[in-house]
C-alpha cells in the first residue's frame, strides 16, 4: 500500500447514501448477486435496519440459494426465512439483522 | 474452506515446483519456508517410488501430480483425467456434448444477425466439463501460465468466507492435456469478488490481484506477487472505493506499469463511480479519477476504441428504473490517467461488456448482455473513432454474465461464448460482425465466471467456468474437428 494512502483513498468525499429496507435483485445478473447482497447488507446494518427484505424472483431458486449462501455468512445476519404471501412468497427472502 | 488467519502457511503442491518433486537441491527433504509468500512446500516425496505423505498411488495423488488412468485415486482430483471410478482413474469419455441450437426470441428494435451457416456450425463440439472441487466457492477466475511450465492454470476468487475475514484465493496448477493439479489455496483481501492476472510489479511475471468487497463495504484491490517459483508473495492492499464491482487493467497514463479501472455500485438513486487506480510498478495503486458511472455500474471494459493509441474504458451499468435505464457509457482516456467527456452509446441495455475486433476490420467492437426483464445481447461494431453502427441483436437463451471472444472452430473468426445461469452460450462469427444461433453448452449449476484459454494446448480455446453453486470449477475441452 502506498504511504500516502489516506490521501490517496478513493472518493474521500464520500457522504452517507440512502439505503432502502429492500433489494430488488430483479435488474441485476447471476454474477453480480454475491457482491451486491453482500455490500448490501453491510449498508443496512450500518443504517440500523433490524429487517430487511430481499426479492430474488421464484425462477428456478438460485438467486435465492446465493441470497441465502451470503446470508450465512455475513457477521450481521440473526437469521432468514421467506417471506409471506403478502412480501412475495418465496419470491423475497426476509433477513433478520442485529450489530455485526 | 477454513477461515485461516492471514499469515497461515499453505502447502504447494509439488507440481507447481519441479524441484520439490523431482529431488532439487533446494528442498533437503523437509519443508521450503519461502519467507514473504508464507508457502510451505512439501518434500521431495512425489518420486521416491513409494506411497507416502497423502499419494493415492505411488508419486500421485493427493498433494503430488495427479495419477494417470490405472492408478489408485481417493477422488477426482487424484486423476489427470479428473474422474476416480472404483478406486481407480478413469479415462474421460471424450463425447462430443449435445450442443443444442437455442432460437430464443428476438428482443428489441435492433436488427437481428442472420443466423449463418448452420452446416459449419454443427462441428463446433466440447467434451463433457471435467469437474475440480478447490474446497471453495468460485466467483471468478483467470486462467494462464503462472509458474511458467508452459501449461495454463486456473486461478479463482472464493466467496466462501466470513465476510468479515481474510478472503481466499485458490490456483489450480494445469499437468498437461487439459488437467488441473490439486488446487493449493492462500489468503487475499477481504471478500474477494473478481481475479485478474497482469504483471502489477514489472518483474515479468504474470501476477493476481482480486478485487474486495472488504469491511463494511470499502473495498480494496490485492496483489499477489508472483514469487517465480509457483506460488504468490501476501497480498499487498490498496482502497478501491465503496462496493467495488468489477474492474479491468490496462496501461491508462503510458508510464509502463499496469493501471486499474473499478466499477463502483452505490444504493439506487446515487450515481456510481469508476475509480482509477494508477500503478506504481510495485504492486501498490494510487487513486486516480473518480468518474460518474451511471447507476449501478456492474462492468467494465478497456480498450483504444477511438484509435488514437490511448486505452478507453466503457462501463455497463444496470441502470436505476424508472430513472434511468440500463446503458454502455464510453470514457475517452487522455493517455495521462484522465479520461474525457463520457459518451452514453446506442446500446438498448446492457450490464456486461468485452471489447475486441468482432469483424476483423482492425477497429474495435463490443459485445453485450443485459439479464431483464428478458435475456438479450448484441453487438456494437466500431468505426475506429468512438462512434459505433446501430447495435445488432443476438438471441441468447439466459441472462448473461460473462462473455470471452475466441475462434472456437478454427475458422478464422472470432466467435462469442456467454456464461449463463447453468449453460454457456457459444455463437460463432461470420466474420462480418454477425453472428449465428446460439448453442447452449451445459457447463454446471449457477455459474459466475468464463474463461476461454488453451487448456490442452491443441490450438484451440476450451472453456473454463467458476461453479459458484457446486463449489467447483469446470473445464470444457474444445473437441471441434
Amino acid at each position: 500500500m502506498s504511504d500516502d494512502e489516506d490521501d490517496d483513498a478513493p472518493h474521500p468525499e464520500a457522504v452517507e447514501v440512502p439505503v432502502e429496507d429492500v433489494l430488488d435483485l430483479h435488474t441485476f445478473a447471476a454474477r453480480d448477486v454475491p457482491a451486491l447482497v453482500a455490500d448490501y447488507l453491510d449498508l443496512a446494518a450500518l443504517r440500523g435496519y433490524t429487517e430487511v427484505r430481499i426479492i430474488h424472483g421464484k425462477g428456478a431458486g438460485v438467486q435465492r440459494r446465493i441470497v441465502e449462501s451470503i446470508a450465512a455468512r455475513h457477521p450481521a445476519v440473526i437469521d432468514t426465512r421467506l417471506a409471506g404471501d403478502d412480501r412475495g412468497s418465496w419470491g423475497a427472502t426476509i433477513i433478520r439483522l442485529g450489530r455485526p | 474452506m477454513n477461515p485461516n488467519p492471514m499469515n497461515r502457511s499453505i502447502l504447494l503442491a509439488c507440481s507447481l515446483l519441479a524441484a520439490s518433486c523431482g529431488g532439487g537441491a533446494t528442498t533437503d527433504g523437509g519443508d521450503l519456508d519461502l519467507g514473504a509468500g508464507d508457502l510451505t512446500l512439501p518434500g521431495p516425496t512425489c518420486r521416491n517410488g513409494i506411497q507416502d505423505v497423502d499419494e493415492s498411488d505411488v508419486d500421485c495423488g493427493g498433494s503430488c501430480p495427479p495419477c494417470v488412468n490405472g492408478k489408485a485415486c481417493n477422488s477426482g482430483e487424484d486423476c489427470l483425467s479428473g474422474f476416480c471410478e472404483g478406486g481407480t482413474c478413469q479415462r474421460v469419455v471424450d463425447l462430443a456434448w449435445s450442443v443444442t441450437a437455442d432460437l430464443g426470441t428476438p428482443t428489441g428494435d435492433m436488427p437481428m444477425s442472420t443466423g449463418g451457416d448452420m452446416a459449419d456450425a454443427s462441428k463446433l463440439a466440447f467434451a463433457a466439463p471435467v469437474t475440480y472441487l478447490p474446497n471453495a466457492t468460485p466467483n471468478a477466475l483467470a486462467a494462464a501460465d503462472f509458474n511458467g511450465d508452459k501449461k495454463l492454470d486456473v486461478a479463482i476468487s472464493d466467496d466462501s468466507s466470513q465476510s468479515d475475514q481474510p478472503g481466499h484465493y485458490s490456483l489450480f496448477p494445469g499437468v498437461g492435456m487439459g488437467a488441473l493439479g490439486k488446487a493449493v489455496t492462500a489468503t487475499t483481501g477481504v471478500r474477494p469478488r473478481r481475479i485478474l492476472a497482469g504483471d502489477f510489479n514489472n518483474d515479468g511475471r504474470l501476477d493476481l490481484v482480486t478485487l474486495d468487497g472488504g469491511v463494511a463495504g470499502a473495498g480494496a484491490v490485492s496483489v499477489l506477487a508472483n514469487s517465480g517459483n509457483g506460488g504468490f508473495a501476501a497480498n499487498l492492499d490498496s482502497p478501491a472505493g465503496m462496493s467495488p464491482m468489477g474492474f479491468v487493467a490496462g496501461d491508462f497514463n503510458r508510464d509502463g506499469k499496469l493501471d486499474l479501472a473499478v466499477s463502483n455500485d452505490a444504493p439506487n438513486g446515487v450515481q456510481g463511480k469508476l475509480t482509477i487506480l494508477l500503478g506504481d510498478g510495485k504492486g501498490g495503486f494510487h487513486a486516480g479519477a473518480a468518474l460518474d458511472a451511471g447507476f449501478h455500474p456492474v462492468q467494465v471494459a478497456a480498450a483504444d476504441v477511438n484509435g488514437d493509441g490511448k486505452l478507453d474504458l466503457v462501463a455497463a451499468a444496470a441502470g436505476d428504473l424508472p430513472n434511468d435505464a440500463s446503458s454502455l457509457t464510453l470514457f475517452p482516456g487522455n493517455g495521462d490517467g484522465t479520461f474525457g467527456a463520457s459518451t452514453k452509446l446506442a446500446a438498448p441495455a446492457a450490464m456486461t461488456v468485452t471489447a475486441g475486433d468482432l469483424n476483423g476490420d482492425g477497429k474495435i467492437d463490443l459485445a453485450f448482455a443485459h439479464c431483464c426483464p428478458s435475456p438479450t445481447a448484441g453487438v456494437l461494431l466500431g468505426r475506429g473513432d468512438g462512434t459505433f453502427d446501430a447495435p445488432i441483436s443476438l438471441s441468447i437463451p439466459d441472462s448473461a454474465g460473462s462473455i470471452a471472444l475466441a475462434d472456437f472452430d478454427g475458422d478464422g473468426r472470432i466467435d462469442l461464448a456467454f456464461q449463463m445461469t447453468t449453460t454457456v452460450a457459444v455463437l460463432l462469427g461470420n466474420g462480418d460482425g454477425s453472428f449465428q444461433r446460439a448453442r447452449s453448452i451445459v457447463a454446471g449449476t449457477s455459474l459466475l465466471d468464463l474463461a476461454a484459454a488453451d487448456m490442452d494446448g491443441d490450438g484451440k480455446p476450451d472453456l473454463v467456468v467458476a461453479d459458484y453453486g457446486s463449489n467447483a470449477v469446470e473445464v470444457l475441452r474444445n473437441t471441434t474437428p
